[in-house]
Order: C-alpha cells, then sequence, then structure tokens
C-alpha cells in the first residue's frame, strides 16, 4: 500500500500524536503488504483508514498492536511509536502492549461462553475487579457499548445466542472493560446490517 | 413429425438423471444397511444369549468356584472401573496436554515427530503393548498388577486423545484467540480458557471414545492384570476385569461359566454403548460452538 492512500482526517484541534509511525513496512513471506508508511495518529480523536479492500487497512492496524506477530513468516519493518515509545523494541511486553491497545475484529468473535463471562474476560485476568465490582464493571462497560438494555435479562445466556450485530457491540463491551488507551476497529460493521452500524458508530464517537 | 433417428438418441436428460439418482440412492441406502447389520446382529446375539444368565448375583457376587450354581462377576465389574480410573489417570494428562502441545506448538520438526510416533502407537497392535508393559512393570515388581494393567491401557489411551485432541483444538477459529489475545490475555491463558473452552466438547467425545476403546481391550491385560478370582482393589496385586474374564470363562469346558461369559460380554457392550452415546451427547452442540 502505498503511504499516500492513507490519509488521517481530524475532526477536532490537534492535541498530542498517540501514535506516530516510521517506515512501516510489513511482509508475508515474500509479499509485501505495506511499504514505507509514515503516519500520525492523535489521541482522543477518531482517525479513520480509508481504502479499497486488500489495500492493507487490516494489516496497518494489526501492526499497531502487534497481532501480526501471530502469523507465521511475517516480518515488520521500521518503527511505531505510542507515546513516543517504539513497540516493535525487543524489550516491549507484547501482552502489556496489547492491553493498552484494544482491537474489535471485521467479525464478532464472542467467547463460546456467557454474556457476563464474555465481559468479565478482561477484567479477571487482568484481576481488575471481582465481586459486587466486577458485576458494576460489566453493567458500565455493557452500557458504554449501548447494549445493556438488550441484554441485562440474558447475562447468564451464552452470547453466542445474540444477534450478529448485539454480538459486534458485546465485543465493544468486552473491549470497554478493560479500560484501554486505544480501541483499533477493523470494519466492524462490514458483516452487520444498518442499524447495528449506526449503533455502533454512535459508540464510537463518545 | 418426430425425427427417423428420435431412436437412437440418448435417453432424454430428465430421465436419465431420475435413473442415476434412483440407483445411486439404493446403492448408498443398501451399502450403509450391510454396515448396520453386522452390528445389529451382533447386539441382539450377545442379549440373547447374555440375558438369561443376567440376575442381582452377577452383579453384587464373586465368581462361584467351577460346578458350584451361581456366583456373579462383581469384582471383575469394579476391576475394569478401577483400571479405566488408572488408565485415565496416565492417558487423559499425558493425551491432552500433548494434544495442546500439538496444536499450538507442533508446527515444528518435533511435532511432526511426537504425530508420527502417536499414529504409530496407535497402530500397534495391543498384545504388544501388553509384552511392553510386562517387562516394564510386571517383570521389576516380581508380579502381575492391577497397576502394569493401567498403564498398559494408559498407553492406549494417548494417541488416540492426543491426536483428537489435536484436532478439535485446531478446528477452534483463529478469531477466538486473536480476541483474547487482543485483550492482552497471555498465551496460556488464551488457551487454557478459551481455546480449551470452545475444544471442551469434541476433548470430552475423543476421552470417551478412547476410553469405550480400551475397556474391552483384552490382550494387553493377560499378562500385566492377569485376573483374579478374588475381590481385589490393592493396586500392587492382580486384578479381575471383564474382558479377561469372559475370555476365561468362554473358553472354559463348563456351560454355566460360558453363560457367564456372555453376560458378561453383555454388560461390556452396554458399557461401551453408553459411552459412545454419552459422546455423542457431548458433541450434539459442537456445531454452534465452532462457527
Amino acid at each position: 500500500m502505498p503511504s499516500d492512500s492513507l490519509s488521517p482526517r481530524s475532526h477536532q484541534t490537534a492535541p498530542a500524536d498517540k501514535f506516530v509511525v516510521r517506515g512501516l513496512s510489513f511482509y508475508y513471506g515474500r509479499f509485501q503488504a505495506l511499504r514505507g508508511i509514515n503516519l500520525a495518529i492523535r489521541e482522543r480523536q477518531i482517525t479513520a483508514l480509508i481504502g479499497p479492500s486488500g489495500c492493507g487497512k487490516t494489516t496497518f492496524l494489526r501492526a499497531l498492536n502487534r497481532m501480526n506477530d501471530v502469523i507465521d513468516g511475517a516480518r515488520t519493518e521500521g518503527a511505531v511509536l505510542l507515546d513516543s515509545e517504539d513497540i516493535y523494541q525487543p524489550h516491549v511486553d507484547v501482552v502489556a502492549l496489547r492491553r493498552r491497545v484494544g482491537m474489535v475484529f471485521q467479525r464478532p468473535n464472542p467467547f463460546p461462553m456467557s454474556v457476563f463471562d464474555n465481559i468479565a474476560f478482561g477484567p479477571r485476568i487482568h484481576g481488575l475487579a471481582r465481586g459486587d465490582e466486577l458485576d458494576a464493571l460489566v453493567e458500565r462497560s455493557l452500557r458504554r457499548a449501548a447494549l445493556w438494555e438488550e441484554v441485562k435479562d440474558k447475562l447468564r445466556d451464552s452470547a453466542l445466542s445474540l444477534s450478529g450485530g448485539q454480538q459486534q457491540r458485546l465485543c465493544i463491551a468486552r473491549l470497554l472493560a478493560v479500560d484501554p488507551d486505544v480501541v483499533l476497529m477493523d470494519e466492524p460493521c462490514s458483516a452487520l446490517d444498518p442499524i447495528s452500524t449506526l449503533r455502533i458508530r454512535a459508540i464510537a464517537s463518545n | 413429425m418426430t425425427s427417423p433417428l428420435a431412436r437412437y438418441r440418448p435417453l432424454p436428460r430428465r430421465t436419465r438423471r431420475l435413473l442415476a439418482n434412483g440407483l445411486m440412492w439404493a446403492g448408498t441406502t443398501l451399502c450403509a444397511a450391510a454396515a448396520l447389520v453386522p452390528l445389529g446382529f451382533l447386539l441382539y446375539y450377545v442379549a440373547a444369549q447374555g440375558l438369561p444368565a443376567i440376575n442381582l448375583a452377577f452383579f453384587t457376587h464373586l465368581p462361584a468356584p467351577v460346578g458350584e450354581p451361581g456366583g456373579g462377576m462383581a469384582n471383575a465389574i469394579v476391576g475394569t472401573l478401577i483400571l479405566i480410573g488408572l488408565a485415565s489417570l496416565l492417558g487423559l494428562p499425558v493425551g491432552i496436554l500433548g494434544g495442546i502441545y500439538l496444536a499450538e506448538f507442533g508446527g515444528n520438526r518435533l511435532g511432526g515427530a511426537i504425530r508420527f510416533s502417536a499414529d504409530v502407537l496407535s497402530g500397534v497392535p495391543s498384545i504388544v503393548i501388553g509384552i511392553f508393559v510386562y517387562a516394564l512393570v510386571v517383570v521389576p515388581m516380581h508380579r502381575f498388577s492391577a497397576l502394569a494393567g493401567g498403564v498398559a491401557l494408559g498407553i492406549m489411551m494417548i494417541p488416540t486423545v492426543m491426536r483428537t485432541s489435536e484436532e478439535l483444538i485446531r478446528l477452534v477459529p483463529t478469531s477466538l484467540r486473536e480476541a483474547a489475545l487482543a485483550l492482552g490475555a497471555t498465551h496460556p491463558r488464551t488457551v487454557f480458557k478459551v481455546v480449551l473452552l470452545a475444544a471442551r466438547a469434541g476433548v470430552i467425545t475423543g476421552v470417551l471414545l478412547a476410553i469405550a476403546r480400551i475397556a474391552g481391550e483384552t490382550a494387553p491385560l493377560l499378562f500385566t492384570a492377569f485376573g483374579s478370582g478374588l475381590w481385589s482393589t490393592q493396586l500392587d496385586q492382580p486384578i479381575a476385569s471383564l474382558p479377561v474374564q469372559v475370555f476365561t470363562y468362554a473358553i472354559s469346558p463348563y456351560q454355566d461359566w460360558q453363560a457367564q461369559a456372555w453376560a458378561g460380554a453383555l454388560v461390556l457392550v452396554t458399557i461401551v454403548l453408553i459411552l459412545s452415546a454419552a459422546a455423542r451427547y457431548a458433541t450434539r452442540g459442537r456445531m454452534r460452538t465452532v462457527i
């Protein structure tokens, strides 16, 4: 992907840069998916990436929380600074990085457990809350994702019984529950109906 | 006017299609039924021969000496359960954890070697495993024992449990792993809290099928657990088991022993049927879990 096809669109006056991407290139084996990207992403803003399918939007997003590390034969060059620290330095704790930089995927991917356990998963593994505190955190997260009213009586039901749009909002709530610094959303609405899309857009603007 | 050549044309397409459809339907149905016939006969025959010899004493009494009427296989039934328990203690942890290794880290040469060994091991005749455990456990201990029987059966479980666990863990969609990783979960947490959870129905099925398979094994027990006519729950002593008891009774010249052998066979088949049914029950929701 040529670097100029990624155009950040800022809506407000400029606060500090959260991410600074310098000369980022990415290879799947021999195939080069990203070519020398330079880009700054400001904090407390929505930055949207637009481009035709297959142009590298997902690959770029996944480079920002090192989800690409999982892929066999993948190679990254260049630097990605998060709060002016390069996340590709060898000493960086990838697990801690991903806690700060969360991701919502293209397709909803709830865990095969109850609605409550889905949201509580992150707080539990990070020891953020337990007991009543955890209940409150789950409710708050679901409210932020505009899902509380629809699932408050189904917290013990399987998350897989929800509709696609609800599942995607569940995934957003699950992410918000660990309170990440940055939320990466990879076309979270591409598999959803227009109404769910509107709701998710509203969540993003908050 | 139809052409004079009409009769030389191939059958109209629709007729040909219906004919082929009918033939294939009949052929596949017949073959499927043929596969079921032996099972049906087997179940019927075992039930017909075994039921008359089944009574309460069969489940509660020890084997009676030759010539005395009555007696049961209580010790063999309990023995088989103990042997299955011992085998599971060895086979399940090794099998399931091995399966996790193969699915998560098995892309290297070591993984390939383990996979190949497991496939070879599952093809090793069970009597060979019996001889191996005889040399490994029985000879150093100077006696046959329940422990040796459990080791033999446990070894037989490992490849089945390992490969089914691996396959089912692999079936868990990448998107689920990524969801957990993107929340800042470590790799072990992702595997144990999310991936295993998603694969649990399949893993349980593999375990139950492996148990069903070893429950009826006779050959590896002949020179490990050996068999016993007495009550024994001690692990360092020979122990009775249903398959060996059935074997001993069936080749005996005494009619009431032979009748009891049928009853034992019926109990064994019933145990295996129940385990298989439980395996199906555990899998019933799987297609929904693993999208």
